[in-house]
């Protein structure tokens, strides 16, 4: 009635002038030039996805792909390390399946992959296999036709001490262990000039992190770590270092006995729905060619028994490009496109999971100078690479003129400010300049 | 009647001299007449006044008229004029093809200039091209440095 009444409002001149209106109303989406404002204008469109399976698949007994890509568009003060860590993978996917991004200081709107698609490794579908050229772990639960996969990005050791291969078992496990410092490791850092107690007690400066699963090869550890940009990279002493939030699910996952495999294919070849896929990995420089001849004969043998032709000019653009990600590699023809698992385009997350948070700047506080730079780029990397320090030496840039400073602080007293300092000094080199509050 | 013939006889006889053909003496024996003395000289006195008469007529149709002249001294004018137009028309198109060539030259010197400047912005853009190129490797080598230094740091 109410309607009624507003309708007859209008004389019937002014009833043809809204109809007119609303018909040019209705016709403006239409318009590309309306259609892209609107699109500026407008919050990102709901078909953004929010969520993306990052640890936990099921896997059938004849497949051997898990997860899918995903793309995500950078923010401001967005960095590489803190998007892997929030999305569950190593820097070293990120920035394989990135190339060209700086790692540090990536461009605010640039679209990133997010290689959320893993290859399980070949080898027994039992307990934890760790593949060392992906940095990855995976656990494998259940032994029917579709099995649970949980899986990790990891830090593994580094040339000069590298994780050892082969098959083992988790011997115990410990939170808030003890870490005693091997002799080795303890000369390491006498000749750094910074000395290390024979034992670190739990707590931030303790390598270990919260949880540590002792592996029956002696001296050998899954555990978390207090360094968690150092994930994806070569830089344990041979242990396996897990972020703290991952290495607390499988530690509470994982029973003491359990089998652990680790294996070294930087040249991965498995199936889904029919789809041949190969991911490849840089290899390290110690590997060899032997897993890739063996890649090869593999692909050899499916293309033989399946009477379908490989693409092999993508195979060597694969192999050659090594972005550590599945790629399909089906002859064209063989297979439909809907086969292929769609990549999808992730929202941003408001808050990106261990992003170093910096505190604000304080008057009574103590600063280090870290550095003056001219170049803007080279001093928010600086202060990036500051922030992700284990444990965290909060650092911002300040601009003065035509020169940008790291600062790293605020800390509650002097002695607090020379340990940063010091840490600054032995760990990435740089001379420090106290600036007192 | 005799005398009549006579006298168209000789007249012939000049007019065939007037046109230089030598008849008269054909024809006075043709009329087989012997002339006399007294005939010849009204005869040469005939021949005068016809030759005076002659020549006088042509003098006078030799000589030009005074419209001869105005038209002939018109024409003159006309085609001085004319030569004048032309000299000025040749001036005119010398000097618009040497207006020509000054502005050909000028274009080519401009072409000139202009290719000398493109060479330098090329050469001033790969300087520029280098120098980005430099600073580029530079920071790449810095990013580098920086990662290096970074993954250092993160070991035990």
């Amino acid at each position: 009635m109410t309607l009624c009444r507003i309708i007859d409002l209008f004389p019937s001149s002014n009833r043809l002038h809204l109809i007119i209106l609303l018909m040019f109303i209705l016709f403006l989406p239409g318009c590309a030039e309306m259609r892209e404002f609107l699109m500026r204008s407008l919050p990102p469109p709901s078909h953004l996805e929010e969520k993306i399976e990052r640890n936990d698949f099921f896997v059938a007994r004849e497949d051997d792909v898990i997860g899918r890509l995903a793309i995500i568009r950078l923010e401001k003060e967005d960095t590489l390390p803190d998007i892997a860590r929030h999305f569950s993978l190593g820097i070293n996917t990120v920035s394989a399946a990135n190339p060209g991004i700086d790692i540090w200081v990536p461009e605010a709107g640039e679209r990133i992959l997010l290689p959320l698609s893993f290859i399980l490794p070949d080898a027994p579908r039992k307990g934890i296999v760790i593949n060392l050229a992906a940095m990855r772990l995976f656990y494998f639960k259940g032994d029917g036709k579709l099995m649970a996969v949980s899986t990790y990005p990891v830090g593994v050791g580094t040339a000069e001490r590298p994780t050892p291969r082969g098959q083992m078992y988790v011997k115990r496990k410990k939170f808030r262990p003890i870490w005693y410092v091997p002799a080795s490791i303890a000369e390491d850092h006498r000749k750094k000039g910074d000395p290390l107690p024979p034992k670190v007690p739990p707590g931030p400066l303790n390598p270990l992190g919260e949880y540590a699963l002792y592996l029956s090869k002696s001296g050998y550890l899954v555990h978390g770590t207090n360094k968690p940009a150092s994930i994806g990279l070569r830089a344990t002493n041979g242990c396996i270092r897990l972020y703290p939030e991952d290495i607390k699910r499988l530690f509470e996952s994982t029973a003491v006995k359990t089998p652990v495999n680790i294996v070294n294919q930087p040249y991965l070849v498995g199936q889904r729905d029919g789809i041949v896929y190969l991911e490849v990995h840089a290899p390290f420089e110690e590997s060899g060619t032997t897993g890739l001849k063996k890649a090869y004969v593999k692909l050899r043998n499916i293309e033989k028994n399946s009477g379908h032709a490989l693409d092999w000019k993508k195979v060597k653009e694969v192999v050659t490009e090594a972005r550590g990600f599945p790629v399909p590699i089906t002859g064209i023809g063989q297979g439909s496109a809907k086969d292929v698992t769609k990549t999808i385009e992730l929202k941003h997350p408001d808050k990106l999971y261990g992003k170093p948070e910096i505190p604000e700047l304080k008057t009574d506080a103590w600063y280090v100078l870290a550095a003056i730079l001219r170049d803007r780029a080279d001093a928010l990397r600086l202060a990036a690479i500051i922030n992700h320090q284990g444990p965290q030496i909060p650092a911002r840039v300040l601009t003065k003129g035509d020169r940008y400073r790291v600062l790293a602080g605020p800390f509650n007293n002097m002695d607090a400010a020379k340990d940063a300092a010091k840490r600054l000094k032995i760990d990435l080199e740089i001379d420090g300049v106290l600036v007192e509050p | 009647m005799k005398e009549m013939h006579a006298f168209c006889m000789r007249s012939i006889t000049i007019v065939d001299i007037c046109c230089g053909v030598r008849r008269n003496y054909t024809t006075a024996i043709m009329l087989g007449q012997t002339e006399q003395k007294g005939g010849d000289d009204i005869m040469k006195k005939i021949l005068l006044v016809i030759s005076m008469m002659l020549a006088l007529a042509i003098a006078a149709g030799g000589c030009a008229t005074k419209g001869d002249i105005e038209e002939a001294q018109a024409r003159e004018k006309a085609i001085a004029a004319k030569a004048d137009q032309a000299a000025q028309d040749a001036q005119a198109a010398k000097a618009a093809a040497d207006e020509a060539m000054l502005k050909a030259n000028e274009a080519v010197t401009r072409a000139e200039e202009t290719e000398k400047k493109a060479e330098e912005r090329a050469r001033i853009a790969e300087e520029r091209a280098r120098i980005a190129e430099e600073r580029a490797r530079i920071a790449e080598e810095k990013a580098e440095q920086a990662e290096k230094a970074f993954q250092k740091s993160m070991k035990k």
